[in-house]
């Protein structure tokens, strides 16, 4: 009579198979992954680029690369955005935007149920463009008091409208002494 | 009745692996980690975490995306409503009313953006060209006043920096969801 094999020959034949130990591999992304997560980056940052000019336009341009076409364009007219926060007591300025020209009249934007009225901004930048196909530059001047958010947006406006080189200016608040006889 | 007898015989023969099939198989999370991490590591650039936007800080928007050109050498600052760090390493340098009314803080801000800008020029090619240009770039809380703008801007041109950047947001609705907030 056969015997079964023995239960010892068995073991041998029949063990699992040898995995290697992954654990330590697994505490090691468990650490990873989270900071890199922590570093990846979502949201998307755009940027704006400047240039500067300090005071009035023919005061100081700033010698940056971007700021070589005003001078080439002398016979266009110089366009500039004063942004306004507040209305001072005289009633010169106003909360909104005032475009000026060179050759017109002054054109007002108010504020509309309490916003800056960016869509009327829009629609005079347009008009510009329009009038002027080969005016690269714009100038901005925001009061001191008018927020930032304002600013990036109204060079965004600017940008949009295809003036590649946008001027940042400090409005200058001048007073005159009146002599008392 | 015959079968099951030789089935119960036959029980030491059946071999065991088929009792630990049911345990979890780490294999392959490792192998979907493992893809993960690979991703995670091409997309992940340190230097890319200096241009992002900081906690506790709103950007304001814009519409389209304009990076920063390629090879600048940028110094960052950074505007929030109650501090001003600049710098890469985010030095402190006071609250905006210490800013605004200390003449001794914009003079160490002025100092440390010249240092800054001229070591940056100081690193040339051979030409004798400076490799970067010194870059400023501005990162403010949509809720700042345009004065400090304004000072930092005119800081960083007495600075040496040729280039200024503003950092923002990508919206390309805004003008839509001003359209709104006006019409109601």
């Amino acid at each position: 009579m056969a015997h079964p094999p023995s239960a010892r020959r068995d073991q041998h034949r029949f063990s699992p198979p040898k995995v290697s130990d992954l654990v330590p591999l697994m505490n090691l992304f468990l650490i990873i992954i989270p900071f890199l997560l922590l570093m990846m980056v979502v949201t998307q940052i755009a940027m704006i680029a400047l240039n500067f000019t300090q005071g009035t336009s023919t005061e100081k341009q700033g010698e940056g690369p971007l700021n070589s076409t005003q001078g080439t364009q002398k016979n266009i007219s110089e366009i500039t955005i004063i942004i306004m926060a507040s209305q001072d007591s005289l009633g010169t300025t106003f909360p909104g935007f005032e475009i000026r020209e060179s050759g017109n009249p002054k054109e007002s934007i108010g504020l509309v149920n309490g916003y800056y009225d960016f869509v009327k901004l829009d629609a005079k930048l347009k008009a510009i463009r329009q009038q002027y196909p080969d005016l690269q530059d714009i100038s901005i001047a925001p009061y001191d008091d008018v927020l930032y958010d304002t600013l990036i947006k109204t060079i965004d406006l600017c940008r949009e409208n295809n003036f590649p080189h946008i001027h940042y200016k400090a409005p200058q608040v001048r007073y005159f002494a009146q002599e008392v006889k | 009745m015959n079968q099951s007898k030789y089935a119960r015989g036959l029980k030491h023969l059946v071999p065991k692996r088929h009792q630990d099939e049911w345990s979890l198989s780490i294999i392959s999370l490792v192998d979907i980690l493992t893809i993960l991490l690979v991703f995670l590591l091409a997309n992940v650039s340190v230097e890319g975490q200096k241009f992002t936007q900081p906690n506790r800080m709103a950007f304001p928007v814009s519409m389209k995306k304009r990076d920063l050109l390629e090879k600048k050498g940028t110094t960052v600052v950074q505007i929030y409503p109650d501090r001003i760090l600049i710098g890469d390493r985010g030095i402190y340098f006071g609250t905006l009313n210490e800013f605004a009314n200390d003449p001794v803080k914009r003079t160490e801000i002025l100092k440390y953006l010249q240092t800054t800008a001229l070591q940056i020029l100081e690193d040339k090619d051979e030409f004798g060209n400076p490799r970067t240009p010194p870059t400023l770039l501005i990162q403010a809380d949509r809720s700042i006043p345009c004065w400090y703008i304004t000072e930092f801007v005119s800081l960083g041109t007495s600075a040496y920096y040729e280039y200024i950047y503003f950092a923002t947001l990508l919206d390309t609705n805004w003008l839509q969801h001003s359209a709104l907030s006006t019409r109601r």
